[in-house]
């Protein structure tokens, strides 16, 4: 695995390559700022596939850096772990805002990195799979090589707030469940999307995704929520507790969006996606130190026939 | 062994592993046990010119730098004192900064934990 850290300290990028060496990691890069990282990324023969990024460092910040490396197209995917001695939620929020796959505290705990590690290594091995499967199978197709697996989260590049689903489980474990209290998740379930899914090609399919996150990321865009895409039809988003929301008026809100795209879709022979809002899952209701549950709560409840969808979502500490 | 920016560290036996990666390590404990004179001058020079003039950001900001570094390695060196009160020193200004605390009341709140830093730097002079 090709690595690539940023550390404006000499000493730390010394320890840290030692680490990673240990690890057997050895194809190691470091970088002792954002712009140096950036000029190493541009001048790359071969790319890097997994970033290690500082957060405070004088001029281009870690943050800043992560999201210029996800605004590059090959990039895009790649996991990028934030190594800080940060650990306010504030920090956290900006690092996983701007595409980070995870989030490490300094000092350097090995068998954390190694485990944050083995992640990358998995999601890079599940990367250039699905790369290859869809090369082969456009082979002899004039459209883009596209693979989407129904069941698996899927990455929605280029939507504000829209995260990976792996970030997202990533940050709700980064917080904690202490400071989880503050946030409520709810989904979003797409009712025909094991239907389109089988009539669109993937990237009809991905295109259709991208659709329903825009729609909910702009119904949502006064909350600055983390959405993400978790796989068969279901999103899932983090918003604050104290958020206030009639979910039955979300739903139809989404709903009627989602109709302004529907001669686009039957243009393609495709029926218009219709959405499911389930009701809010306050990470309280969840068992103690299981924090990713809120997220699978969070589905189950959207997909539970609802009786009573005009509840008012109005929570206080 | 020093590893620059942008050069790469050479593979290595993984028998031959452990011996090297603890003398390399011994080594970077060392290089930073003789920064510490340093660096608690450097500290000292901070201190002063937030006296001379309580609402010097750049100085705070500067404090604030130097502890980022001693946070991210104290503790692996086997420091974890220093390093966890250097990073409440960072903490503190990246956070009254945040909130934006003015200068003069930051310094007033960080100034006692940073002393608490410098006593635990000297110390390690003594031993």
């Amino acid at each position: 695995m090709r690595i690539l850290t940023v550390d404006d300290d000499p000493m730390f990028r010394e320890l840290l390559s030692l680490t990673l060496h240990e690890m057997a990691h050895e194809d190691v890069t470091s970088a002792s700022s954002g712009e140096q990282a950036l000029e190493y990324i541009a001048r790359a023969g071969r790319p890097f596939d997994c970033f290690l990024l500082d957060i405070q460092m004088p001029g281009m910040s870690g943050v800043d850096v992560c999201r210029a490396i996800r605004k590059l197209e090959i990039y895009r995917q790649t996991p990028i772990i934030m190594i800080t001695s940060m650990s306010g939620k504030s920090f956290v929020d900006a690092a996983f805002m701007a595409g980070a796959t995870d989030y490490l505290t300094k000092p350097l705990d090995r068998l954390e990195i190694r485990a944050r590690l083995g992640m990358a290594v998995r999601l890079n091995a599940e990367m250039n799979r699905n790369a290859t499967l869809a090369a082969q199978a456009s082979a002899n197709a004039r459209t883009p090589a596209v693979r989407v697996d129904f069941e698996a989260p899927t990455n929605i590049p280029g939507v504000p707030n829209c995260i990976e689903y792996l970030a997202l489980e990533n940050y709700l474990l980064t917080l904690g469940y202490g400071r989880q209290i503050g946030l409520a998740a709810f989904a979003v379930h797409i009712e025909n999307a094991a239907s389109i899914f089988r009539q669109a090609e993937p990237a009809e399919f991905l295109d259709m995704l991208k659709d329903v996150a825009s729609v909910i990321a702009d119904e949502l865009k006064t909350e600055q929520p983390m959405i993400a895409y978790a796989g068969e039809g279901n999103f899932v988003a983090l918003v604050s507790r104290l958020s206030e929301h009639d979910t039955a008026e979300l739903e139809t809100s989404i709903n009627v969006a989602l109709m302004d795209f529907e001669s686009f879709y039957a243009a393609g022979g495709l029926p218009a996606p219709v959405v499911t809002v389930g009701e809010l899952v306050r990470s309280s209701m969840v068992a103690l130190g299981k924090q990713v549950t809120i997220l699978d709560k969070a589905i189950a409840v959207a997909l539970t026939p609802q009786s009573n969808k005009s509840r008012v979502w109005r929570f206080v500490s | 062994m020093t590893i620059a920016a942008g050069q790469k560290i050479e593979a290595s036996s993984p028998s031959a592993l452990g011996g090297q990666l603890q003398s390399q390590l011994s080594l970077l404990r060392s290089k930073f046990l003789a920064t510490v004179v340093e660096r608690i001058l450097m500290f000292e020079e901070m201190i002063h010119n937030l006296e001379v003039d309580q609402d010097s950001a750049v100085a705070l900001q500067n404090i604030s730098n130097l502890s980022h570094k001693i946070t991210g390695v104290a503790a692996t060196f086997g420091f974890p004192k220093i390093g966890a009160l250097a990073a409440e020193v960072e903490h503190k200004i990246v956070e009254d900064r945040a909130g934006a605390i003015s200068t003069r009341d930051s310094w007033r709140d960080t100034s006692p934990i940073l002393e608490k830093l410098l006593d635990e730097m000297e110390s390690l002079l003594d031993s």
